[in-house]
Parts: C-alpha cells; structure tokens; sequence
C-alpha cells in the first residue's frame, strides 16, 4: 500500500464521520463519558502513587547508636551503610546538633535542666536509593542494621509504608477493573457505530468490490474512522480531566495531573479500543454484505 | 477473449439452473447483447464473467484467468481489468461526479493526481459531462447519470465493459443516446457485453446478439458479414 493510498483511506475515515455527523458524534460524546470515568480513576492512582512514593518516611531510615562510640567506630559504621545497596547517601547527625533541633521545636527555656541533661544519642541519617524505597527493603535493611553491636535502635516505617503500600495497589487494581469495564464498553460503542456506518455505505463498498479492491483495502477507512474517534474521545476526556483536575488543585493542593507518558497510553489506549470495535464490526457486516 | 465451455450454473440444489450447458465465445474488442427475458441467465453470464460467481459445472476463462484455478488474489486482479456498469448507475451520493469517476483510479495508488485529473477529464469528455464535473448525482438526468457511469467503468481502461440493462430505467432517446456512447467505448476497443431484456434496442443495431431463454442459448446471431459463430 503506498503513501498516497494510506492518505486517501485516512481521508475517506475523516470523510466518514463528517457524513455521518450525527452517528460520530454519539460515539465521540458516549466514548468521553466512559473516557471520563476511567480518567477519574487513573487521576485518582496516580496521586496516590506519587504521594505514597514520595513520603519522607519512605526516603530515610534513622540510626540510633549506643554511646561511647569512638570515631573509628563511627567511621567503620559509616562505611558499612554505604556498602548496602539500598542506601544512596549516609549523614551524622551528633546528639547536640539533634538537641538543638529538638529544643528548636519544643521552644522551652531551661529544658536542658529540666530533664537533667541531654538524653539523646548520636544517630545516622540513611537515605535510600529512589529504587529501593519498598517495604520489604526497608524493612530488611532495618532489622540488619538493628543486629549491629553500634545500634541502639532502628527507626523507619517499613510497616506503614507496606500498608500503604497495598493501599496503593488497591486503587490500583480497582482502576484496572473499571478500566476493563469501561474498555469493553468502548469496543462495544466503537462497534455498533461503526457498524451503522458500515451498513449506510453498503454503496461505497460495493462499488469498491465491483472495481477490484480487496478486504483489508474496504476495511481501512471504516478502522480509520473508529480509531480517529476514539483519539478525539481520548483528547477531550483528557482535556475534562486536565480542567477538572485543576478545579482541585485549587482546593486541595498538591493534586497532579496525569504524567505526559500516562496521557500518551491513557490516549494510546484510547485508540487501541476504537481499533478493536471497529475492526471487530467491520469483519462482521463485511461477511453479510455481498457483492 | 471470454470462453463459456459446457457452463452449469446452479444458486440452490433443488431450483432449476439459472444456466445450462453454455458455450460461448466472445473474442477481444467484440461488441455482444445478451438479450431475453427475466430470468433467461443474463445477469449469471455477467457474473460469471466478473467471477462474483463460479460455475457448478463446466469452465469459463476470462482474460487468461480460468474459474478452475482461481484464487482471491486473482479474482482481484481480474475485477480491476474489468468494468461494470449496472441498471441502477450507483453513483455515490455523497460526492461530486468528478470524485465519484476518479474512485477507481484512487483505489490502488498507481496514479498521481495530475495524472487522475487527466485521465478523470478524458472519460468525462468521452461521455459528454465534463462540465459536470462538479454536480452531485442527484443533480443529473437518469440518462446522464447512467454516462457517469460508463465514463467510471471506463476510467481504468478495462479490456471488456459489462453492461446489465444499463438503459432499462431511461426512456428511448436517452436510452439510444446511451447505446451510442457504448458503442464509441466499444469502437475504441474495449469489448463489451450488454445484457438487455428489449429486443427492439438489438435489433436495430447491426451488432452481434446471444438470445437467451431458461438459462440456455437459443441463438447466437452476428452480421452475415462478419461470420455467424455458431
């Protein structure tokens, strides 16, 4: 098939929906609708994911250690934080730079005294690796490092990241769910218009036959005409979300919108779908309409 | 050539065939009217010709193409070397004349479009109507939108012209009218075969007929001057 034919078929696609204004624009405005809904959940998961991914509790373990450490101890316990896998970067932080810090937050005169002395330790600071932030990781690292003679203590959120974590993978698979619901929903509108369209030009392929043109050649512009207005479902749902999400943003701040790589496979998916009825259609009414 | 060897073609197993034993030559750039009444076999000879239909028993060659060997590839091939024009012209409403002539010449990408402009021009002063170029069907006669019609089963340069009562829905004049434009397509030479249930249309044209009845020759008749066939 040359250049020119795949234009000209295109062309006949877009010629398609504009003669059958009306046909096409059902389909556009049932095809939003469900667009919509699997984008509201999509928005909805993926702000739970950056959320959940970028809690601090996710990034950092803290490292309490016992006292009468040496420096060499400190330096050897260093090392052996920046041998595990998991951590990106490793900081000290003495027990009077973390008094202050408390002190700072408590804004108490004469707290020193009151408590008889600074009562906390010297600790690290571990900062994990963006790849390694899961639970199971956290949680691993946390109990290696609490069996170490230095260690007095572990802190991290290795189990309330889990639970968010199958927090997130709820959501997530709920918006998988209604994405099946609503993708069988998108085939199916794809497929009766395109059928409607189909059988109000049994002319055009009759024609197409008597003058020798084959199947997959007749099938083009009806494929093309289904996947371009699933495309424009896709564009406008996304531009609904996009206001709609912003509308939010306003109240609730910190709520994204969709990445542009998950607006190109939400739009990917979009077309895939329209593909998907029509050429199911097409097949369909192609064996009933006869030379 | 088109040959019909002992051709049998049967659409349902209990009805009666809609043609029996056919033998039939028809050689290139020849002009013939299949001529009869409904239901004599007319229809089935073009089909058979255009393979929309196989025989149930016999052979029928087309161009080089045998129904005993066909596959969809070559039925295919067949179909762009063949042109077709039909009672009911089915011109395509929802674009202008010039597009409606141009469709086949688009279909297979061989052609640019200077090259369509050129050739969609030619078969459209062939037919008279290139000033029509354009109208929207529904703005034409019958008469002219039957010429349409010829000038798109033209466009490709088709060895043979199949006609099925191309003049049946057109009053006298026009239908003449129409009889001559064929006859100039057949004069350029492309064979044609014209199905036509008027007699009167025939025999006044000095052109070969196949008088068909049942789904059987009953005559095969051509200029004495030109040799009877058979």
């Amino acid at each position: 098939m040359t250049t020119r034919t795949i234009r000209y078929l295109t062309s006949e696609g877009v010629r398609g929906m504009r003669r059958h204004r009306g046909l096409a624009l059902t389909a556009v405005v049932t095809m939003t609708a469900s667009l919509l809904v699997l984008g509201v959940f999509l928005v909805t998961s993926y702000n739970v994911q950056q959320v959940i991914s970028g809690l601090e509790s996710r990034k950092e373990v803290m490292v309490y250690l016992k006292d009468g450490l040496t420096p060499a101890d400190l330096k050897a316990l260093e090392n052996r934080l920046h041998m595990h896998p998991a951590v990106e970067s490793v900081t000290f932080i003495s027990r009077e730079e973390a008094w202050q810090e408390f002190s700072k937050s408590m804004n108490v005169d004469g707290l020193l005294e009151t408590v008889g002395g600074n009562p906390l330790p010297d600790a690290y600071r571990v900062d994990l690796n963006p790849s390694r932030r899961d639970a199971a990781t956290i949680t691993s690292l946390s109990d290696e490092i609490r069996n170490w003679d230095e260690v007095d203590e572990v802190l991290s959120g290795g189990e309330w990241v889990g639970r968010l974590d199958r927090f997130a993978r709820s959501v997530l698979l709920f918006t998988a769910a209604i994405g099946i619901a609503v993708g069988l929903s998108i085939v199916a509108i794809v497929a009766n218009t395109v059928r409607l369209t189909v059988l109000a030009r049994q002319d055009l392929i009759h024609i197409m036959r008597v003058v020798g043109a084959s199947e997959n050649f007749i099938r083009v512009p009806f494929l093309s005409e289904g996947v371009l207005q699933a495309l424009v479902a896709g564009l406008l749902s996304l531009g609904g979300l996009y206001l709609g999400t912003r509308l939010i943003e306003s109240r609730i701040s910190g709520v994204e919108f969709l990445s542009p790589s998950w607006c190109g496979g939400f739009l990917l998916l979009a077309m895939i779908l329209g593909l998907m009825g029509s050429a199911m259609s097409v097949r369909h009414v192609l064996r009933q309409v006869r030379l | 050539m088109i040959k019909f060897f002992h051709v049998r073609k049967s659409y349902r197993g209990d009805a009666p065939a809609a043609l029996d034993d056919v033998n039939l030559t028809i050689d290139d750039g020849e002009f013939v009217f299949l001529v009869g009444p409904s239901g004599a076999g007319k229809s089935t000879i073009l089909k058979l010709i255009h393979m929309e239909v196989f025989p149930s028993e016999g052979e029928v060659i087309v161009a080089g193409f045998t129904t005993a060997a066909m596959n969809r590839k070559k039925v295919l091939t067949l179909r762009r070397r063949v042109g077709v024009v039909f009672q009911d012209y089915r011109l395509l409403g929802d674009r202008s004349i010039y597009e409606n002539v141009a469709l086949p010449l688009r279909l297979f990408g061989q052609y640019n479009e200077r090259q369509i402009a050129e050739r969609v021009e030619f078969v459209m002063n062939q037919v008279g109507l290139w000033h029509k170029a354009d109208y929207r069907p529904r703005e034409l006669s019958g008469g002219q939108q039957q010429r349409i019609a010829l000038a798109r089963a033209v466009a490709n340069q088709p060895f043979v012209l199949l006609a099925d009562e191309p003049t049946a829905n057109l009053d006298p004049h026009t239908a003449d009218e129409i009889i001559h434009i064929i006859q100039r397509i057949n004069q350029s030479g492309t064979a044609v075969i014209l199905a036509t249930h008027k007699m009167e249309l025939v025999m006044n044209s000095g052109e070969r007929y196949v008088r068909m009845d049942q789904g059987t020759i009953v005559e095969d008749w051509v200029d004495p001057l030109r040799g009877v066939r058979s």
